[in-house]
């Protein structure tokens, strides 16, 4: 069983130039799939499919089978916020959504709870905030939240951290990390950086030019690159703080899997 | 807000504003009252601007006149605004065959001197506020639909846009809820502006004798009918002439000052 599957995905532009070849992918629930490569790889677009947003003029061939809720965390925090609209009250809109039949009343304490979820301290004062209000990292936060209000059995994050400070950044991973593994949540985590990649993924899948050229268990993929390309990032991308990065999160995981098994 | 245009601006049209709304109470005599004997009289205690070819106290003509002016031009903009922005949103946001036509109709349209397309209009059909407003309307929207559209064309591509639409809701409440409130900024400067050109429009064409009839008091008018006395009672001209010429200049201040404010 898998929440999501995609079969041979080609996206092909109006002129002919195919952008994305051949995708296969698969998520089972509750899993997190890391997808690296190189700026204008086809990572977004391969996204974009998955949520039928493809921009005019692209075309896909290819199966994609959905069954699971999706929501979407955007790249730029700075351009995903409508400028007009209070952040609490967004978050409000799409909790009421998909709770049709439910109170404004209720969407606003979903709201406040979901801010706190996601580390936003004040919530309450910080839902009629605008969002030139928010520093980025607090923006990424509402994008967020206004994600999980949607309820989502699989979250589709592009580049969340790209456009935020080092610190920012560490802390809206740790952030993921910990939503996908309480709520039971499957992700796929886009990124050009490994290291990002790495310390939020359980599979790697590697693109470049829009082709698939290696995926599989991260810790093997990263012992072991099949493919020169991984390597090569690999390498770009060695440094302590790769293999820092990788092993603490390979520990979180291994002590949170234990845990599980222990309750179970 | 600061600076001075922003205040000066707000200032003179409030000043009118009150002045129109205050009028009935304010001014000396009754504006259509007539007194042949004390026809064309130079400002005295009693005629504070004096009077005019009728005896008519020119002060309280001028004062009652903002009535007419001030919500005629008002709606001489907010007209052609409401109905270009309605169609710049169907035309941006959906595209297709409804927006090939109506860009043809407004190429076509822009082909022409606006004047003189007014001119036309308002002279087939005949004087008077209502063939005033029609004219206006079908010849003012273009440029709001085409300042819309092209809003509505940017703000379509933004993260948050795609993020309402993945969240699930329909094309009616992206559009009112997330693209149109980002294009309003835009439209209200463009619409201070264009009360500059409606307030002296609308006086060019009461002078003409296509717009207000006598003897409602207007200004545009009150200038026509003072002509033939310009050298004994010059005043009776240079006075609704001078508050036409301020308005504008308020106006023209006020959008000045917005378009400022947004570069900023
Ligand atoms: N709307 C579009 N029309 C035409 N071509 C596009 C469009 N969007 C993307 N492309 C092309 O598709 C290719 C893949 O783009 P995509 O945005 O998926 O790359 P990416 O892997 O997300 O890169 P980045 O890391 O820079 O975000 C690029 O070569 C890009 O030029
Ligand atoms: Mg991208």
């Amino acid at each position: 069983m898998s929440a999501l599957k995609i079969k041979g995905l080609s996206l092909v532009r109006a002129d002919g130039v195919t952008l994305v070849d051949n995708v296969d992918l698969a998520l089972a629930p509750g899993e997190t799939l890391g997808i690296v490569g190189e700026s204008g790889s086809g990572k977004s677009l391969t996204l974009r499919a998955i949520l039928g947003i493809l921009p005019a003029g692209i075309t896909a061939t290819g199966e994609i089978a959905c069954t699971a809720r999706t929501a979407m965390v955007f790249q730029e925090p700075a351009t995903a916020l409508n400028p007009t609209m209070r952040a609490g009250d967004l978050v409000a809109r799409v909790w009421r959504r998909h709770h049709p039949g439910r109170s404004k009343a209720d969407a606003l304490t979903a709201a406040t709870e979901l801010f706190e979820q996601v580390g936003i301290d004040r919530a309450a004062d910080r839902l009629r905030a605008w969002p030139h209000e928010l520093s980025g990292g607090m923006r990424q936060r509402v994008m967020i939240a206004a994600a999980l209000a949607a309820e989502p059995e699989v979250l589709l994050c592009d580049e969340p951290t790209t456009a935020l400070d080092v610190r920012v950044q560490a802390q809206i991973l740790d952030l993921l990390r910990d939503l996908v593994a309480r709520r039971s949540m499957a992700m796929i985590f886009v990124s050009h950086d490994l290291a990002v990649v790495a310390s939020v993924s359980e599979r790697l899948l590697v693109m470049r030019r829009g082709e698939v050229v290696e995926t599989g268990v991260l810790t093997e993929v990263l012992a072991a690159p099949a493919h020169e390309y991984t390597a090569e990032l690999l390498a770009a991308n060695l440094g302590r703080r790769l293999k820092s990065e990788s092993r603490e999160s390979r520990e979180s995981r291994e002590s949170s899997e234990s845990l599980g098994s222990v309750t179970r | 807000m600061k600076g001075p245009k922003l205040w000066i601006g707000a200032g003179v049209v409030g000043l009118y504003v009150l002045a129109a709304i205050l009028a009935p109470w304010i001014a000396p005599h009754d504006p259509l009252a007539q007194d042949v004997v004390a026809a064309l009289q130079g400002p005295s205690a009693a005629h504070l601007l004096g009077t005019d070819e009728l005896g008519r106290d020119q002060l309280s003509r001028i004062l009652m006149a903002a009535r007419i002016d001030l919500p005629v031009a008002a709606l001489a903009t907010l007209l052609p605004c409401l109905l270009g922005t309605a169609l710049g949103v169907i035309c941006g946001y959906f595209g297709g065959w409804f927006d090939a036509i109506v860009m043809r109709i407004s190429d076509l349209l822009q082909a022409f001197p606006m004047y003189i397309l007014m001119i036309v209009l308002v002279f087939s059909l005949g004087p008077g506020v209502r063939s005033l407003l029609i004219s206006f309307t079908a010849v003012g929207w273009v440029v709001y639909a085409r300042l819309v559209r092209a809003e509505v064309l940017r703000i379509r591509q933004t993260e948050y846009v795609t993020a309402a639409i993945t969240a699930g809701f329909g094309a009616p409440r992206v559009i009112v809820r997330h693209v149109l409130p980002n294009t309003l900024r835009q439209t209200l400067i463009y619409l201070t502006s264009d009360l500059v050109f409606a307030v002296t429009a609308l006086a060019a064409f009461s002078f003409l004798g296509f717009g207000i009839q006598q003897p409602t008091p207007e200004w545009g008018s009150m200038i026509a009918a003072a002509q033939p006395y310009i050298t004994t009672q010059a005043l009776l001209t240079v006075v609704p002439g001078l508050v036409i010429t301020v308005l504008a200049l308020g106006f023209a201040l006020l959008g000045d000052a917005l378009q400022e404010r947004k570069r900023a």
